[in-house]
């Protein structure tokens, strides 16, 4: 194993609002939405990690982050052991990339498939750009005559999304966000992209950071799984072993809740909502769905720390530190 | 049990600049007084047609052909007029964005007692504002919202999606109709808010034994939520029945696709199962079979005759692999 991608107290504050200058000036405080609030993740070269959670839950901000598209507020990502700042942004960011949820929208419309493509080129590309463009239109099973004249507006989300993918590995990079790529595909569609994704990591050796609420899908497409609730990572570890005995109460909650085709499946529905990120609950952020909370848990805020080779940050399980 | 909703060779049509395009091809089904039938399909399925086609709130571009019994009455030739006494309190429709659903510029607690003001006119009740504001907050504690009096007081973009939906399905419960139309009501919610809201439609419609209709994209969902599964493909029904059957032995070759293209354990173990191609688009809808040019099973007449629906132990199939069409049979 191999770490390509490390985050140190990673955070990204959002200002909540903007205050005017008698605001500023009576003193009032400007508050802030904690999207990311202290994360550290390790990605592994060649690994597929999963970071799930619900809506509000900062993944998407911490994979923009990572595909260098955001600044952190503070906190330190590593990148094959350099640290990303401004110096080293330019030999890092060719090696990343991202592909976005809706491909209805991360497409030009108005460009053909070929200039989409080549656009990516225009920085990093060689001297064959165009045949760079029909070697990776071919690698996501699209036919070049076919479809590189054509218009990202005629073709279906299955097509855009198989464009998009060729879009990321057009400048050869090593490590790709996928934000929720299948989420806006229909079923019998989303199988045909989860499938290319695994065969292009085998081939091209790729790392990816694959976001999703979908918990059959990250159990599916991953090596390891980060889930996170309200800003913060709740639990980490190998998929198999998250999915066959999840430790994080909320885990195992989010599985329960999960439809399955099982012909005696049940919704185990977890009561109340996602906390407002403008003022989590002082403690665990969990505590006030959580079945288990006990005092503690309304008060001091579980930190993360390893029992076996799982990390979870559930005072339930401290004293099982290893 | 007696079919609180009968459809009978359902025909929609929408006009366009490329001409006519038809969404919905001769749909027939029966609905059950008080069971909950999952309505599955693919984007353009025709899944959400049908759900606007029964409450006949389709655009004004939309034809509609077949008849829609309901309480011995035709949806379909009924003048709007009459229609208005149908919708609401006869039938209810979720619709998949909550926040399109109520009125931005109207409190929560307003809307709800204009559906109870709604309902009593149509009984030919008194409406009696005390009375009916205990009513409205029984309903919302009913859908377990908490702090009813306050939600009351709050406009809609105050609320959560999640609130938003069970202030929907609140208007629904004071409406008191006999069938509700969900269309993808938990699409646009988290999974932990999805779970809760569909607990809850299933406790409701238990407890006051409405008929309900849920449409949705996903059969995991529909296996949890539903008696009985409709599967739509290309505006046509392709299997109807019992959901235990479906789920657990699917007839028709698209059912079957569908189920195993269903992510589970890891790419390490296996590859995914996947349909070939994509769903058909209404302006290219292949001749015969519409789902011949995907299915593994098709051969020549499939490419030349579309097939019709039969019955097949209980279940409704539209595939010539049943019914002894063909000799050597698959599955």
């Amino acid at each position: 194993m191999v770490e390509l991608v490390r985050t140190e107290s990673l955070r990204r504050y959002f200002a909540a609002e903007k205050l005017g200058l008698l605001e500023k000036l009576a003193g009032r405080k400007q508050r802030y939405i904690k999207a990311v609030d202290d994360v550290n993740v390790v990605l592994n070269k060649n690994e597929t990690t999963a970071l799930v959670g619900e809506s509000g839950s900062g993944k998407t901000t911490l994979g923009r982050m990572l595909a260098t598209l955001d600044t952190p507020t503070s906190g330190k990502i590593f990148y094959s052991g350099v640290e990303l700042n401004e110096d080293a942004l330019e030999s890092v960011r060719h090696k990343v990339q991202i592909v976005f949820q809706n491909p209805y929208e991360s497409l030009d419309p108005r460009m053909s498939i070929r200039q989409i493509i080549e656009e990516a080129l225009t920085r990093y590309g060689g001297d064959d750009r165009a045949g760079r463009v029909k070697e990776v239109l071919e690698a996501v099973g699209l036919n070049y005559s076919d479809i590189h004249y054509r218009k990202a507006r005629d073709l279906s989300g299955g097509q855009r999304q198989r464009v998009a993918v060729a879009r990321a590995m057009a400048a050869n990079p090593e490590f790709i966000v996928l934000d929720e790529p299948t989420s806006a595909l229909d079923a019998s569609v989303q199988s045909q992209v989860l499938n290319l994704l695994v065969q292009l990591k085998k081939q091209y050796g790729y790392t990816y950071l694959f976001i999703t609420h979908n918990m059959m899908v990250a159990r599916y497409i991953s090596d390891r799984i980060y889930i996170m609730y309200a800003g913060k990572v709740v639990e980490a570890g190998l998929s198999e072993e998250v999915f066959t005995d999840p430790f994080h109460p909320y885990t195992k909650l989010l599985m329960e809740s999960v439809p399955s085709l099982e012909p005696t499946a049940r919704l185990e529905a977890m009561k109340g909502e996602a906390p407002s990120l403008l003022n989590p609950p002082p403690g665990c952020r969990f505590s006030p769905r959580c079945p288990y909370a006990f005092d503690r848990c309304f008060k001091e805020e579980p930190r993360l720390h390893l029992v076996g080779q799982r990390l979870v940050a559930c005072h339930l399980f401290e004293d099982r530190e290893r | 049990m007696t079919a609180s909703l009968s459809i009978r060779d359902l025909t929609v049509y929408y006009k366009t600049p490329l001409g006519l395009v038809q969404v919905l091809d001769g749909l027939t089904a029966d609905f059950e007084q008080g069971e909950t039938v999952a309505v599955v399909g693919e984007s353009g399925s025709g899944k959400s047609t049908m759900g606007f086609a029964i409450t006949r709130l389709l655009p004004p571009t939309g034809v509609v052909e077949g008849s829609i019994l309901f309480e011995g009455q035709d949806l379909v030739s009924m003048p709007q007029k009459k229609l208005r006494d149908v919708r609401g309190t006869g039938i209810f429709m979720v619709m998949q964005d909550p926040f399109s659903s109520l009125n931005p510029v109207k409190k929560v607690g307003l809307q709800l007692l204009e559906a109870v003001q709604i309902r009593m006119e149509r009984r030919g009740e008194h409406f009696d504002y005390g009375s009916a504001s205990k009513e409205v907050l029984k309903r919302l504690y009913d859908v377990k919202l908490p702090d009813p009096a306050i939600i009351m007081t709050k406009y809609p973009y105050q609320l959560s999606g999640g609130q938003i939906q069970r202030v929907v399905i609140a208007m629904g419960l004071l409406l008191e109709p006999k069938i509700i139309i969900a269309d993808e009501p938990t699409s646009a919610l988290d999974v932990s808010i999805q779970a809760q809201v569909i607990a809850l439609l299933k406790e409701l419609q238990q407890q006051y034994g409405m008929t309900l209709i849920f449409i949705t994209h996903d059969l995991a969902v529909a296996n949890v939520v539903s008696d009985k599964v409709l599967i739509l493909y290309a505006g046509r029904l392709m299997e109807f029945g019992d959901k235990r059957g479906i789920i657990q032995k699917p007839m028709h070759p698209y059912t079957q696709g569908l189920l195993k293209s269903f992510p589970s354990g890891s790419y390490r173990e296996k590859e995914l199962y996947s349909l070939p191609g994509m769903p058909p688009s209404f302006f290219s809808l292949p001749v015969g079979c519409k789902f011949s040019d995907r299915c593994p099973y098709a051969f020549d007449r499939c490419f030349k005759e579309e097939p019709g629906i039969l019955d097949v132990e209980g279940r409704a199939v539209r595939c010539f692999l049943y019914g002894g069409a063909r000799k050597n049979r698959v599955a």
